[in-house]
């Protein structure tokens, strides 16, 4: 029945990832080196993993976007796109190193726990407003993880006593993007739940948590906004934020409210 | 230099003692004045509470303008703080379960099992909501076009946080169990009331199309799935042949409905018939063939598994719902009459109402002859809307000027 080999796209991606983070370890003055092999190796991991997606999508018939395991291979190769995208722009070699390291490991997490892909979708996921919720969650998701590695980075920095100062203006452009993202992901569901369960906003768990880390993020901008200079706490803020935002994203299926949520899905 | 606190301006450490004096509030209100319940007004009380609020706030703005509570709500350490407030609350609600009796008595006391409904939930959100409306208001008069992203933002969040509050008490969710042929026109609210409609419903015909069955393998002794952890632990029916564990399993015959006769199962259409499948097993190691059939059963016929060794058996799981439909015919007073289909993301749209497919019953699956509908009624969709395009709007403004505002400063 021809399975679709997801080992040997993921070896695929791994290795090119690998390498490309052993170049960004080089010291060397030579640009090919240092510049072009890393992104191009970068890339090439992420297109393998992407026509792995799209295989995966026309062989289950539906958006491979429902559970857990299938979320984290867009998230592997989103968090590449967001390391390669801010390598050629702003040429943070570290940026590009963590966001290849993360999304090897969400690699790997799923290599550990294959899964079964199964092609039926519950008739309330059958609905346009699927594909734009997931995606801009989860391009929100990846930016705003980006974003606290900045911060775990500035924080980092600042204990080892080194300049850092130019990192939260960085964490900035994440948040806003992200926060951008997460907006519309929170209104589409609220679009959605209209359509699907007769209300747009029932408090479900999941909705709860989304809406903590929503606010979370809304503190973090305001607090930037009115406080410019002050770095040190807005960069905690931004970790808190990303602590609240990983509850509602992993942590949801395991606290006492979950019984009761339309939003838990098998992992 | 140190400042000390409630001197002007009011900054954060002002702002954390109003959240607990707030909180303070909500609980002596809650504890010691039961009775008072925190809800909104229905129509017309409700829209009479939003003009006072918007008349207070517009007072705010307009004539008391340097006055401490003015400068203080519209502030951002106002907003960081209330935000947070607002943030706590919905942490305590996505922890315990809302809606339901609890053990604690402390729980049930603070009202923090159902909070949405108690008062500190109430105050909060007139403190969000006052400090979102002034800090709106502060830019929103005199309009100026840069600031367009902002109003869209912060007066797009008013709207629909405000118009849902009010609007929640005209919320009306009912729930009909439509039976085959028997117009109904009662219906039970959600404090499990039944109501009498205006419109009578039908159900010509509920429908459900179904997902080919799948086939796993389960222990015989504990009769779970064994595969479990496994890439591939079932099978659609469909996706014959297939490999489970040291198994080679392949369908010879798919009947949709079926009947045990004696050993073996054939076509037939009754009520209750669950399909089948005829499969041929082979042993991957020892080459070892064996032919037999499996069933899922149905809320009428055992399931029927096909026993491969003294560990393992295979069987055909209940198949899955893959879309489910009412055919409805609506009668109005007017003695009008109309037909439609309701399905799953497809409610149908009447007057102020809102019909939906709920449920059906999930054990005689399709073969139910009952429908659930839902009925809602939410007259202040309209402005939560409105609330929610311009947030939606004022999203693409944040991903274009978030980056370039800081360098402005
Ligand atoms: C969708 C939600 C929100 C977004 C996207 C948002 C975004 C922003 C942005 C980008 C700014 C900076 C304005 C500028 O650069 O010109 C700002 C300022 C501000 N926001 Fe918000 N905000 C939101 C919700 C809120 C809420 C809920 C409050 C209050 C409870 C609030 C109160 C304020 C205040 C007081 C300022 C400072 C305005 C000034 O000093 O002129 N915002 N907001």
């Amino acid at each position: 029945m021809g399975w679709i080999n997801f080992e040997l796209f993921a070896a695929v991606s791994l290795i090119c990832w690998l390498v490309s983070g052993g170049f960004l370890m080089l010291k060397t003055s030579n640009s090919t080196f240092k510049t072009l092999a890393p992104t191009v190796l970068a890339l090439s991991g992420f297109i393998s993993l992407m026509l792995f997606i799209v295989l995966l999508w026309v062989k289950i018939d539906r958006p491979p976007m429902r559970t857990l395991g299938e979320t984290r291979l867009w998230y592997a190769a989103l968090l590449a796109l967001i390391g390669i995208v801010s390598f050629i722009r702003w040429k943070y070699k570290w940026l590009l190193a963590y966001s290849l390291f993360m999304g090897g490991l969400f690699l790997v997490i799923n290599l550990l726990h294959p899964e079964t892909y199964d092609k039926s979708l519950m008739p309330a996921l059958q609905s346009v407003w699927f594909v734009p919720h997931v995606i801009v969650y989860l391009f929100a998701y990846a930016l705003l993880a980006a974003s606290s590695l900045v911060a775990v980075k500035a924080i980092y920095q600042d204990q080892q006593g080194k300049n850092w100062q130019h990192l939260p203006e960085l964490a900035d452009n994440f948040v806003y993007l992200g926060f951008s993202f997460l907006t519309m992901g929170l209104l589409f569901g609220a679009l959605w739940a209209k359509e699907a369960w007769g209300h747009y906003w029932t408090w479900d768990p999941k909705e709860t948590w989304a809406f903590i880390s929503w606010t979370a993020y809304l503190i973090y901008i305001h607090y930037r906004y009115k406080h410019l200079k002050k770095h040190k706490p807005a960069m905690w803020i931004l970790i808190v934020a990303f602590g609240l935002l990983l509850i509602c994203w992993f942590g949801v299926n395991y606290l006492p409210t979950a019984q009761n949520s339309v939003h838990t899905y098998s992992g | 230099m140190e400042r000390n606190t409630w001197q002007t301006p009011w900054s954060y450490r002002e702002g954390w003692i109003i959240v607990v004096g707030l909180t303070g509030l909500g609980v002596v209100w809650q504890v010691f004045l039961p009775a008072l319940e925190a809800q909104v007004p229905r129509w017309p009380g409700n829209l009479i509470l939003g003009l006072i609020f918007i008349t207070l706030l517009l007072a705010l703005h307009f004539f008391f303008a340097k006055s401490l509570l003015s400068k203080w709500l519209s502030s951002v350490p106002a907003a960081v703080t209330s935000a947070a407030f607002y943030c706590g609350l919905a942490i305590l609600m996505g922890i315990i379960p809302q809606g339901q009796a609890n053990n604690s008595t402390l729980i049930s006391l603070l009202g923090l099992n159902r909070l949405t409904t108690s008062w500190i939930f109430v105050l909060a959100n007139a403190y969000f909501l006052s400090g979102l409306g002034l800090a709106t208001l502060k830019r929103l008069i005199p309009f100026k076009l840069k600031n367009a992203g902002y109003i869209l933002n912060h007066l797009g969040l008013w709207i629909a946080l405000t118009a849902a509050a009010l609007g929640s008490s005209d919320l009306q969710r009912l729930y009909m169990n439509c039976y085959e042929g028997q117009p109904e026109w009662r219906a039970t609210n959600q404090a499990g009331q039944v109501v009498e409609l205006p419109i009578a419903i039908e159900l010509t015909d509920f429908k459900i199309d179904e997902y080919p069955p799948k086939l796993t393998l389960i222990d015989n002794t504990t009769g779970r799935v064994v595969a479990k952890g496994k890439k591939n632990q079932y099978f659609s029916v469909e996706d014959s042949p297939i490999q489970l564990l040291d198994y080679k399993v392949e369908v010879e015959k798919r009947l949709h409905s079926a009947g045990l006769i004696g050993e073996r199962f054939e076509p037939v259409n009754e009520m209750g018939s669950p399909p089948a499948a005829k499969v041929r097993v082979t042993h991957t190691q020892t080459g070892e063939t064996q032919t037999g059939w499996v069933s899922s059963g149905s809320f009428m016929h055992q399931p029927y598994a096909f026993k491969l060794s003294d560990r393992y058996s295979l069987v055909m799981l209940p198949p899955e719902p893959q879309k489910f439909q009412s055919d409805i015919r609506i009668m109005t007073e007017e003695g009008q009459q109309m037909q439609t289909t309701l399905e799953v993301n497809q409610p149908f749209k009447l007057g102020g109402w809102k019909l939906y497919q709920l449920s059906y019953d999930s054990q005689k699956g399709k073969w139910s002859t009952l429908s659930v509908i839902e009925l809602v009624r939410d007259p202040w969709i309209p402005v939560v809307y409105l609330g929610i395009f311009m947030l939606l709007a004022g999203s693409l403004f944040l991903f274009r000027d978030g980056t370039n505002k800081k360098k402005a400063q």
